[in-house]
C-alpha cells in the first residue's frame, strides 16, 4: 500500500538539458515529495502510467512529436484524473513564437507555465499546489469507487434477497393453498380468512421483491455504446403486459406520435412505459375509463416522452417525493403498490442520462414526461 | 430398497422394462432439492391424473450420475420426461441439461425446466438447450397445478 501511494504522490521531471534535472529534484526532495527522473519523453509516458502526482517538464522537451504523444495519453485518463503538468518555459521577451508555443502547451490540460529562471521557492509553491489538486482527483476516485461498490453490492443484495427470499415465500404459498385444499372443511370462517390473508400477503410480499430486484437491475448498464432500438417495440412489450389491466379497466392507449429509435436496452425502456401506463390505469378516477396518451418528441438532441393520463392527477406538493423509494401517497387498500414503480422509472432513465419529472393538477390528470439520448 | 412408494428407481432389468411396457407408465426423472417443490410436484403429477413412474433426484451430481448410467447401460431405458430446477446443489440445472444434450443415447428426452428465477437470461438460456418449456415456480398453489398441462403436453408430443 505504501508504495503505491509513494509512487501516487511522486512529481516526474522531464529536463533533458545538463544538471536542471538534478537541481529540480533536490528542490522537490526538500518537501519530503519523491522524484522520479525520466530521462527521455518515452520513459515519461512509462512513468505517468505507473503513477505521478504531477510532472515537471522543460519546454524544450516538448517537441511536436512529444506532444502529440502525449495528448491521447491525457485524454484517455478515467475521468476523476487530470494530472497536473508544470511546464518551464524559456523566459525573455514574449515572442510570436513564445506565445505560439504557450497555446500548444495549454492543450495539454492542467497545465501551469512558469517563466525561467525560477527561484526554487516558486517551484515549490508550484508542486505544492499540484499535489494537493491531485489529492483531490485521488478522493474522487475512492468516493467513485465506493460508488461502484456500493451499486454493485446494492444489485448483489437485490439479487439474492428477492431469490432467497422467495424460496420460503413460495413454501408459505404453497402450504397454505394446500390446507385450503385438504382441510378447509375442517376450518370455520374466521379460519378461512386467515388463510386468505396468509394468501393475499405472501402475494403482496412476491411483488415486492419483483420490484425490489428491477430496482437494483436497472443501475446496471453495459459501458459500450448502445444501438439505438425502436420505442415502438418496447411499448409492445410493456402493452403486452398490461392486457389484463387494460382490458379490466376499459383503458384506451394511444401513441400520438411515431415513436422514435433511443439508444437504452429494450427491457428497460419496456419497464419505463410499464410503470408509467400502469400507474396511469393504476391511478383513474372513479367516473371515466382510463384514457392514456403517448408520444414523443425531440429536443436538444434528446427524445422527450410524455405519458398523459385523465386519472386523478398528483398534489404540486408530491412531485419530487413520488419519485422515492417505498413513497406512497394512498393507502394500499385504495391503491396496491410497492411505491418502487417511479423510484425503478427514475433510476432507469438517469443510468441514461435522461430526466424524467411530472406535470399535473389534481383531478386533471397527470403528465409523466421524460427523455433520453436519440 | 426405496422407502418412497411413490418414487421408483429406473432399473435396466428386463423384466422391470417389460412391465412398464404393459402398464404404459410414463417415466418422469424430477431433479429438485427443495422439498415444498417435491411435494407440489406430487400434488401436481396426482391433480393432473398423471400416473407416472417417478424417479427423483435431489441434487445435480446424481443427476449426471443417471445420465452417465443411461449412456453405458444398453438396457437403461431413457426417460419421458425429465422436470429439472435450475437452482440445485453442486451442479445446477443448466450443466445437467447440457450433458443430457450431449448424451449418445438419451439427448432428445423432453425437458421442462422449472425455477423461481424471472431472469429472462434463464429462459433464453434454457430455450438454447432446447427446453421443452419453461416454468416459473408460481407462489400460489392453484397456479403451481398449470404445470400439470405442461407435463402433458411435453408427454404426448412424445
Amino acid at each position: 500500500m505504501f508504495r503505491r501511494s509513494a509512487l501516487e504522490m511522486r512529481v516526474v521531471i522531464l529536463t533533458p538539458v545538463g544538471r536542471d534535472a538534478s537541481l529540480l529534484a533536490g528542490t522537490v526532495n526538500a518537501l519530503s515529495v519523491e522524484t522520479t527522473i525520466a530521462s527521455e519523453p518515452e520513459a515519461l509516458l512509462e512513468n505517468l502510467s505507473e503513477g505521478a502526482g504531477c510532472a515537471i517538464l522543460a519546454e524544450e522537451a516538448l517537441s511536436p512529436a512529444v506532444i502529440a504523444d502525449l495528448q491521447p495519453y491525457l485524454q484517455a485518463q478515467p475521468p476523476w484524473s487530470d494530472i497536473p503538468l508544470i511546464v518551464l518555459t524559456s523566459g525573455g521577451v514574449p515572442t510570436r513564437r513564445s506565445r505560439d508555443n504557450a497555446r500548444q502547451l495549454q492543450a495539454l490540460g492542467n497545465v501551469s507555465l512558469l517563466e525561467r529562471p525560477v527561484r526554487p521557492d516558486t517551484i515549490q509553491s508550484a508542486v505544492r499546489a499540484s499535489l494537493r489538486a491531485r489529492m483531490r482527483q485521488y478522493e474522487v476516485r475512492s468516493r467513485q469507487e465506493a460508488l461502484v461498490r456500493a451499486n454493485a453490492d446494492l444489485e448483489q443484495f437485490a439479487h439474492s434477497a428477492s431469490h432467497d427470499l422467495r424460496e420460503p415465500l413460495r413454501s408459505i404459498g404453497v402450504y397454505s393453498g394446500l390446507i385450503e385444499q385438504r382441510y378447509a372443511a375442517s376450518l370455520d370462517e374466521c379460519g378461512r380468512d386467515f388463510l386468505a390473508q396468509i394468501r393475499a400477503n405472501t402475494k403482496r410480499m412476491a411483488e415486492l421483491l419483483d420490484d425490489l430486484l428491477s430496482y437494483a437491475q436497472a443501475s446496471s448498464i453495459p459501458d459500450e455504446v448502445l444501438e439505438p432500438v425502436h420505442a415502438k417495440k418496447s411499448l409492445e412489450v410493456a402493452l403486452d403486459n398490461l392486457a389484463g389491466a387494460i382490458r379490466e379497466s376499459s383503458a384506451t392507449v394511444t401513441t400520438d406520435s411515431e415513436m422514435p429509435l433511443v439508444r437504452i436496452r429494450e427491457s428497460h425502456l419496456s419497464q419505463v412505459f410499464q410503470n408509467l401506463i400502469g400507474n396511469a390505469i393504476k391511478y383513474r378516477n372513479d367516473t371515466t375509463p382510463p384514457v392514456v396518451q403517448l408520444s414523443a418528441t425531440r429536443a436538444n438532441g434528446d427524445w422527450v416522452f410524455r405519458v398523459a393520463d385523465n386519472g386523478i392527477g398528483i398534489p404540486p406538493a408530491y412531485k419530487e417525493t413520488i419519485f422515492g423509494l417505498f413513497k406512497r401517497l394512498h393507502t394500499n387498500t385504495k391503491y396496491t403498490g410497492s411505491g418502487m414503480g417511479l423510484a425503478i422509472c427514475q433510476r432507469i432513465v438517469e443510468r441514461y442520462r435522461g430526466r424524467i419529472w411530472v406535470e399535473s393538477e389534481p383531478g386533471y390528470g397527470a403528465n409523466f414526461f421524460f427523455t433520453l439520448p436519440g | 430398497m426405496n422407502p418412497n412408494p411413490d418414487t421408483e428407481r429406473i432399473s435396466s432389468s428386463p423384466s422391470q422394462v417389460e412391465n412398464r411396457q404393459q402398464k404404459a407408465r410414463p417415466q418422469i426423472v424430477i431433479i429438485e432439492d427443495n422439498p415444498t417443490d417435491v411435494l407440489m410436484l406430487q400434488e401436481t403429477l396426482s391433480a393432473s391424473n398423471i400416473d407416472a413412474e417417478v424417479l427423483l433426484l435431489e441434487d445435480g451430481e446424481q443427476a449426471l450420475e443417471l445420465l452417465a448410467r443411461l449412456e453405458t447401460d444398453v438396457l437403461a431405458t431413457c426417460p419421458d420426461l425429465i422436470l429439472l430446477d435450475i437452482n440445485l446443489p453442486r451442479t445446477d440445472g443448466f450443466q445437467v441439461l447440457a450433458r443430457l444434450r450431449k448424451n449418445n443415447r438419451c439427448a432428445n428426452v423432453a425437458v421442462i425446466v422449472m425455477t423461481s428465477s424471472a431472469a429472462q437470461e434463464d429462459r433464453a438460456q434454457a430455450m438454447s438447450l432446447q427446453a421443452q418449456a419453461y416454468f416459473q415456480k408460481p407462489n400460489d398453489y392453484n397456479e403451481f397445478l398449470k404445470l400439470g398441462e405442461l407435463i402433458n403436453v411435453a408427454l404426448k408430443r412424445k
